[in-house]
């Protein structure tokens, strides 16, 4: 019993605060995101930025988080300028002009980290795209009263360190543009008119964004970030129509979804007889769906004919 | 060139060149249409759905115990199901719930994606050291196409251009305006169903060569290049084809000349290459005619300018002389030339056309665009010119008069 709580504490306690630390600032501007038609721009930013962290990281030599978050926001930033760019120039629509960019921002990202930096760290494709929430390990925590000395708070793993401050930062964003984003989820036309600049806005928020993106990048992998965006906040979208329930629920379901995938992937299998646990970055993906597939088929049938006008449509 | 490739590739390179070119040409043709019906992030979710769809496939194989599980028409029939039962998730979403089609389009994305990666890691835990093999549908690998798989691009491909470019007046009055579409018999929605289906082989086909990730790019660089090029829908399947069969050809030589490269990121860079020069170097729409463009207007007007600030005596510019010196209207002194004055006379009786004509007729809003621009002989019917040029005319000879009366 004593060597499970050390299991728990050391191992899969920390997992679980990353995966949870993560989906929540995602889970709020993953809400704006959709409320502003932008979807998208999470998958584009997701892929986007990874030049930008190779970038950061061949510039310093090291795996500290900083650098790389300086490069992926460059990259984010570059990213949006050349949709808009490409989109004006070849006169697309801004779907394909974000296909052309994250693509070709991707690709790039790959090849610097195959040529230059591959075979020297464990910076590699394969977690770039799948994550690895297995990595955090909280050595010093082994055994409850462990957690009462300070010295132990101290050696909390770099990743949760990191995604604490990101947490606040994007906290504190929203809390200062609260009245902005809102006014230009809702009425961009009106929100341009009473002066609320709508471009610099937007920068703001793929800068939170890429922000986020960059710092679940190492625990979820570049596109299982997108299911954190996504996901929880279209459940929630689904369910109400209040932005402040909006917020609150997909805060709820990221919690609720990260906590249910990590144990779903961890010990579910070794429940079942199996030998090896599974991705948890990829279970939480699943379970975040299977959430808003289950919110989806429900109001379906429960409100669908009397969905109010507000809610399809008239957004833009 | 072509034997530097077989001795640096042989054989093998040759068979991977000519399969992957006509997987560029395929792509450049069906995303031009998918471009077009604005559903290209649709074929990005639809490509990354791909992957639960291989990884099932997969653990069948193995389970069957048909070649280590690395079947790969069992592997490419999986994808090709998880990728329409995607792209009917996300109609599904858009039509049915209150979710647009881009958080549609994200969702069915994250969640296939994650399914993808569980299902993969699954694979690993039973020890199956071909996983490696399933790797490499992420981000392609030609190398390894044999000579029976480049014959089946090659039929698929066949296929998917033949029927695209045959159905060409369906698929394109869809994608332009589906209630026409509609008015001339055709079923919309049957048309857009074939091209997702068409879409889908497609996609299949290439997950080998340029991977899961990447191929979305090779559906859409290539058409979005071609979009450049020229405004008509022939033409630009047309381009857009070359251009795709190019950048497949010259990301699987770059690849073949460097360590560690992989196929599909060094395609995708080159198509990205096209695409830079496209935009730089295409006529009416590329970015270098359009400066240049921009650059002649500039100069014009501020030729005009110069020319009209010459007689209220004020010393030009240095700028306005280097102008004037290049344009050649200066005498080594410094004043104006016979060929200055000529300019600078025409510069003013237009000013005084201009002025007139605006004048007697304020409704001709429409010519004001050309104000400062051309000349407004240049514009107006002979007659209403030369009668302007006249009243202009005179109007200076009255004012040199008038001015050269008092002073003298």
């Amino acid at each position: 019993m004593e060597w499970m709580v050390a299991d728990f504490l050391q191992i899969d306690l920390p997992a679980m605060l990353v995966a949870t630390l993560a989906a929540i600032p995602c889970a709020l501007l993953g809400s704006f995101v959709i409320l502003q038609r932008r979807a998208l721009l999470s998958d584009s930013l997701s892929h986007a930025i990874l030049p930008g962290i190779v970038g950061g990281f061949l510039l310093t030599g090291s795996i500290t988080p900083w650098p790389m978050m300086l490069g992926a926001l460059v990259a984010a930033l570059l990213a949006v300028v050349m949709i808009e760019w490409i989109g004006y120039i070849a006169r697309v629509e801004s779907g394909a002009a974000m296909g052309v960019v994250f693509t070709l921002m991707f690709a790039a990202g790959v090849v610097m980290l195959e040529q230059l930096v591959g075979s020297r760290v464990h910076l590699d494709v394969q977690h770039a795209l799948y994550g690895s929430l297995e990595t955090v390990v909280w050595l010093e925590a082994d055994s409850w009263n462990a957690l009462a000395r300070a010295d132990t708070w101290n050696q909390l793993p770099s990743a949760i360190k990191t995604l604490l401050v990101v947490n606040l930062a994007v906290m504190v964003g929203l809390i200062l543009l609260f009245k902005e984003l809102k006014l230009t989820s809702f009425d961009p036309g009106f929100a341009a008119s009473v002066g609320i600049p709508p471009g610099s806005l937007t920068m703001g928020l793929v800068a939170l964004m890429a922000l986020v993106a960059v710092a679940a990048f190492k625990v979820t992998g570049s596109i299982l970030v997108v299911a954190m965006f996504i996901c929880p906040a279209a459940t929630a979208r689904v369910l109400t129509n209040s932005l402040t329930s909006q917020l609150s629920l997909s805060v709820g379901f990221a919690v609720l979804t990260s906590v249910t995938g990590y144990v779903a992937a961890a010990w579910l299998p070794l429940w079942l007889g199996g030998k090896h646990s599974l991705s948890a970055a990829g279970m939480i993906a699943v379970v975040a769906g299977l959430c808003q597939i289950v919110a989806m088929l429900s109001q379906r049938t429960v409100t669908s004919p009397r969905t109010p006008e507000v809610s399809r449509g008239s957004v833009r | 060139m072509f034997d530097w490739l077989i001795s640096a590739g042989g054989y093998n390179t040759l068979v991977v060149l000519t399969g992957t070119a006509l997987l560029g040409v395929g792509a450049g043709v069906i995303g031009t249409f998918v471009l077009l019906n604005r559903k290209s992030m649709v074929s990005d979710a639809i490509s990354h759905a791909t992957l639960p769809g291989i990884a099932a496939g997969f653990l069948l194989a193995w389970e069957l115990g048909i070649e280590d599980g690395r079947h790969l028409p069992l592997l490419l029939t999986g994808a090709a199901l998880t990728g329409a039962l995607a792209a009917a998730a996300v109609q599904w979403i858009t039509h049915h719930t209150r979710l647009p089609e881009d958080t549609a389009i994200g969702s069915v994305l994250g969640f296939t994606f994650g399914l993808g990666v569980v299902l993969l890691s699954y694979i690993q835990t039973i020890g199956q050291a071909s996983q490696a093999g399933l790797n490499s549908f992420l981000l392609g690998e030609s190398a390894a196409l044999t000579f029976s798989e480049s014959e089946f691009i090659l039929a698929v491909t066949a296929a998917v251009a033949g029927l695209s470019v045959m159905c060409m007046r369906a698929l394109a009055s869809v994608c332009f305006d589906p209630q026409y579409t509609a008015t001339l018999g055709w079923p919309p929605r049957r048309i857009e169903l074939m091209m997702m289906g068409l879409l889908l082989l497609l996609l299949c086909i290439g997950l080998k060569t340029v991977g899961l990730i990447l191929m979305v790019a090779l559906l859409i660089i290539p058409p979005v290049s071609a979009r450049m090029w020229t405004p008509s829908l022939k033409g630009m399947i047309l381009i857009a084809a070359i251009l795709g069969g190019i950048s497949c050809c010259l990301g699987v030589v770059i690849s073949a000349g460097f360590q560690r490269l992989p196929t599909g990121a060094s395609i995708v860079l080159a198509s990205g290459g096209l695409l830079l020069l496209s935009l730089l170097l295409a006529p009416e729409r590329g970015l270098l005619v359009s400066w240049w463009r921009h650059l002649a207007i500039k100069l014009r007007l501020r030729e005009r300018q110069l020319l009209l600030e010459l007689p209220t005596g004020r010393p030009p510019s240095w700028n306005a002389r280097v102008h004037m010196w290049l344009r050649g209207w200066l005498n080594p002194k410094g004043t104006l030339n016979l060929r200055g004055q000529k300019a600078a006379r025409a510069a003013l009786l237009d000013a005084i056309c201009w002025q007139t004509y605006l004048q007697n007729c304020p409704q001709a809003t429409q010519l004001l665009a050309h104000w400062g621009r051309r000349s407004l002989t240049d514009i107006l019917p002979h007659d209403i010119a030369a009668d302007l040029e006249q009243r202009a005319q005179s109007a200076i000879e009255k004012d040199a008069s008038g001015q050269a009366g008092p002073s003298s």
